[in-house]
């Protein structure tokens, strides 16, 4: 974890002096208490799926673990595909026409 | 010539450009240095996910031992090609490489498209032949559309196989869409490039082998979608009026009148590509057209240019195609790396093997999904240099090497039933054209049968050394299997163990839940074991069944199948339709229900898909097409008989365009020689 230390601290601000640094993984038994004085975190993982941390500690695992605090691009790469092939489709069936175009200038 | 080298570069560049430029994309130039992969940058990756590409992260981790790359089926189209996942499992980093269907279509069909232009266009085309006609741009969006439904007909297949799978009819549906748009494309390139060299393709069939053409993240083939094309464009109402398409018709019909759907999903594993994976009316239909439209477009390929086969371009694929599946294989195990590109652009079904260890009783399965299927194509590709080598009394030093590896190919399967058809297949060739001068030919005749007898008792102790002498033991060894695999046995039932164990079936038929627990088909052989009606000396049908299947290794495939099997009548007669694998595994409960054990003969494939009525039409044709038949493309043939029998070969797209292509070869070449001059 500590060589993320510089991401996590960007996004979950600066460590406090009293926090221990501590990767908790997959354990399903571990709560993460809320600190005092902790400003609520939105964080997102690449799914788009939100997670709101109320410590320092538990910013630190969702960030080491890939979630960040941006909102997921909203790219919708089905839609790029799609218009890809569209153009990858006409284009191919005008091939002739385009030679023939070119041929005659 | 300057035009012709310019053009095959351009070609191989493309093909380069398809292979690398997919999996080299880094996902922007902020993302840091990819780094050598141990335990202390483990989470390096575990955080960075979908930034770096294939090439970039196997340019940092050459020669590292402990990285096994995998396809990463359910990614996002930005993930594609690029390092998806990481986890740390028994001392070794499985790295997930995203692939997304999608993007899978066009760059897989590029890539085989590509390969395929290679192939010369005869000089001597007609283009006026009705098969090399162009396609209608109406005949292509509607098989375009044919291939879309599969995504609503198995929703479950694609939801495990895709992320952002929508399957609402919605014009802002633009996964919908962009696969339509794909197999558009990819229908129409096909038809420009494969149909004018329609003529010749046959002679490069054995290549459908090494590049087996399934997409991944999808439940279809390559070959398929081509040939539904071909079906399409030559259906006519002399077609449908054809006497196997009304049989078919009238086929469709029980199937759909039988037909219960459920809410099963049946894991398609290794047949992925060729087996329907729902049990749904929807899902029935698609098969139904698909295998009509499909097998329609082989018979019309092959029967047409039967008497354009050059069967020494034949040879000369079967020979590069066997020796090459062998050394891709060979440097799949080696690479993890390469594996995952074999995997990729050859269309594997499954990956191929990683590891030269044994698995099964030291099956090596190599490059293919089923050692079974590429040890018999081994067979084949043997059969036929050996029949060359002895017709033309030569052998190239090419040939040599090729047949080495193929042989080493075929011994690492271990395929006993392949090397003992073969021998005898070979010795039967070699006795038949040896007696044609008649001299001598009863003691040659004998001389074969003497072989054969010597070949099956060795063939008996060295692969059956432990197989029981007993006739009482052999004659219900299956009849016991198939109860040891019912539900009966499901948890410790020590009641119905004795009675398994002192024989005494009659008291079995008499449990009160004997006909819910067991399946109609292991009934019927305890039934008839125990029938009054048996004579001494004369073995019952459970007997002959259960030695059978005994003398050829396959009592406890067969077990699983007849404790599974459970038919009603009509399904039976008629079999369940073309693919239809779900009812078969999930309807009637038996002890073990994980994995995917498929029923180990092709037989039994063809009476789950087609009941009795399509073993009986099998049968009678194969012994059509044998009979009278003098060509010597009838050792391929029987070869492949003998072999399926045994094995679930036809279940492989590959395995069965071979088959189609080899009775079609015996129907066309009845008694003229083969054109090898």
């Amino acid at each position: 974890m500590e060589q993320n230390i510089t991401v996590i601290e960007k996004i979950c601000g600066s460590k406090p002096a009293d926090v221990e640094l501590i990767i908790v993984g997959n354990d399903p038994n571990f709560i993460f208490a809320p600190q005092e004085n902790y400003i609520l975190k939105v964080l997102y993982d690449l799914d788009g799926n939100i997670i709101n941390v109320t410590s320092w500690l538990e910013c630190a695992n969702y960030v080491n673990g890939g979630w960040t605090d941006l909102i997921p691009g909203t790219v919708n790469w089905e839609k790029n595909i799609f218009i890809a092939y569209l153009i990858i489709f006409f284009g191919y069936l005008a091939k002739d026409r385009f030679v023939k175009f070119f041929k005659k200038t | 010539m300057i035009k012709k080298n310019k053009s095959t570069l351009i070609r191989i560049s493309l093909l380069l450009f398809v292979i690398f430029i997919p999996f080299s994309l880094n996902s922007n130039s902020e993302v840091p240095d990819s780094k050598y992969l141990e335990i202390s940058s483990l989470s390096f990756y575990q955080t960075q996910t979908c930034d770096f590409s294939l090439f970039d992260f196997w340019r940092e981790n050459i020669g590292n031992e402990k990285v096994i790359i995998k396809a990463d089926f359910f990614s996002s189209i930005n993930c594609f090609g690029k390092v998806n996942g990481v986890d740390y499992i028994n001392d070794s980093f499985y790295v997930y490489i995203g692939t997304n269907l999608n993007i899978n279509l066009l760059i897989q069909s590029l890539f085989w498209l590509l390969l395929i232009s290679f192939i010369k266009i005869p000089k001597d085309t007609d283009f006026s032949e009705k098969l090399k006609e162009k396609s209608s741009l109406v005949g292509i969006i509607i098989t375009a559309l044919l291939f879309t439904s599969q995504i609503f007909t198995e929703p479950k297949f694609y939801n495990l196989y895709n992320k952002n799978i929508d399957t609402s009819i919605s014009s802002e549906n633009f996964f919908i869409l962009s696969v339509f748009l794909a197999y558009l494309i990819i229908l129409k390139l096909s038809d420009d490039i494969i149909t004018p060299r329609i003529s010749v393709v046959s002679n490069y069939l054995p290549f459908l082998f090494l590049v087996l053409g399934t997409y991944s993240s999808s439940n279809i083939n390559f070959y398929i979608i081509y040939f539904c094309l071909i079906g399409t464009k030559n259906f006519s109402t002399k077609t449908l009026i054809n006497k196997y398409s009304l049989l078919y018709i009238a086929l469709v019909f029980f199937w759909l009148f039988n037909q219960n759907s459920s809410n099963n999903y049946f894991d398609v594993d290794k047949i992925r590509g060729f087996a329907n994976s729902e049990n749904s009316q929807g899902s029935l239909i698609f098969w139904i057209i698909i295998f009509y439209f499909f097998v329609n477009g082989l018979l019309h390929v092959f029967k047409k240019y039967s008497s354009q086969l050059d069967f020494k371009v034949v040879k000369n694929s079967f020979l590069i195609s066997g020796s090459l599946t062998v050394l891709f294989g060979l440097l799949g195990t080696i690479s993890s790396y390469l594996n995952f590109i074999n995997f990729y652009f050859f269309g594997q079904n499954k990956n191929g093997m990683n590891t030269f260890q044994s698995v099964a009783g030291n099956t090596w399965r190599g490059f293919s999904a089923s050692a079974e299927a590429i040890g018999e194509f081994y067979g084949v590709a043997l059969l036929v240099s050996f029949y060359f080598i002895f017709k033309f009394k030569k052998v190239t030093f090419m040939e040599i090497i090729s047949i080495g590896l193929i042989l080493y190919g075929l011994i690492k399967t271990n395929d006993a039933a392949v090397l003992i058809s073969l021998l005898l297949i070979l010795t039967f060739f070699l006795s038949n054209e040896l007696t044609k001068s008649k001299k001598g030919a009863i003691n040659l005749i004998i001389f074969f049968f003497l072989v054969i007898i010597f070949l099956l008792v060795i063939a008996y102790s060295f692969f059956n050394p432990g197989i029981s002498k007993d006739y009482d033991f052999l004659s219900q060894n299956l009849l016991i299997e198939s109860l040891r695999n019912s539900f009966y046995f499901e948890d410790e039932n020590l009641f119905v163990n004795n009675l398994v164990d002192s024989s005494n079936y009659k008291d079995i038929s008499y449990l009160e839940d004997y006909e819910d627990v067991l399946s109609k088909s292991t009934r019927f052989l305890l039934e008839n074991y125990i029938s009054d009606r048996n004579t001494n000396y004369i073995p019952n049908i459970t007997s002959v069944i259960s030695i059978g299947s005994s003398l050829i290794n396959r009592t406890d495939k067969w077990g699983l199948f007849i404790s599974r099997y459970n038919p009603n009548n009509i399904e039976f007669l008629f079999g369940g339709g073309p693919m239809q694998f779900d009812k078969f595994y999930n309807s009637h409960k038996i002890k073990f229900n994980d994995g995917l054990i498929l029923p180990h003969s092709s037989v039994l494939d063809i009476l789950l898909f087609f009941g009795l009525t399509g073993i009986v039409i099998c049968i009678f044709g194969s012994i059509k097409l044998m009979s009278k038949n003098t060509s010597d493309i009838k050792y391929l043939f029987l070869f492949y008989i003998l072999n399926l029998l045994k094995s679930d070969s036809m279940l492989y797209v590959s395995a069965f365009i071979l088959i189609i292509f080899i009775a079609v070869q015996c129907q066309n070449h009845k008694s003229n020689m083969l054109n090898i001059d």
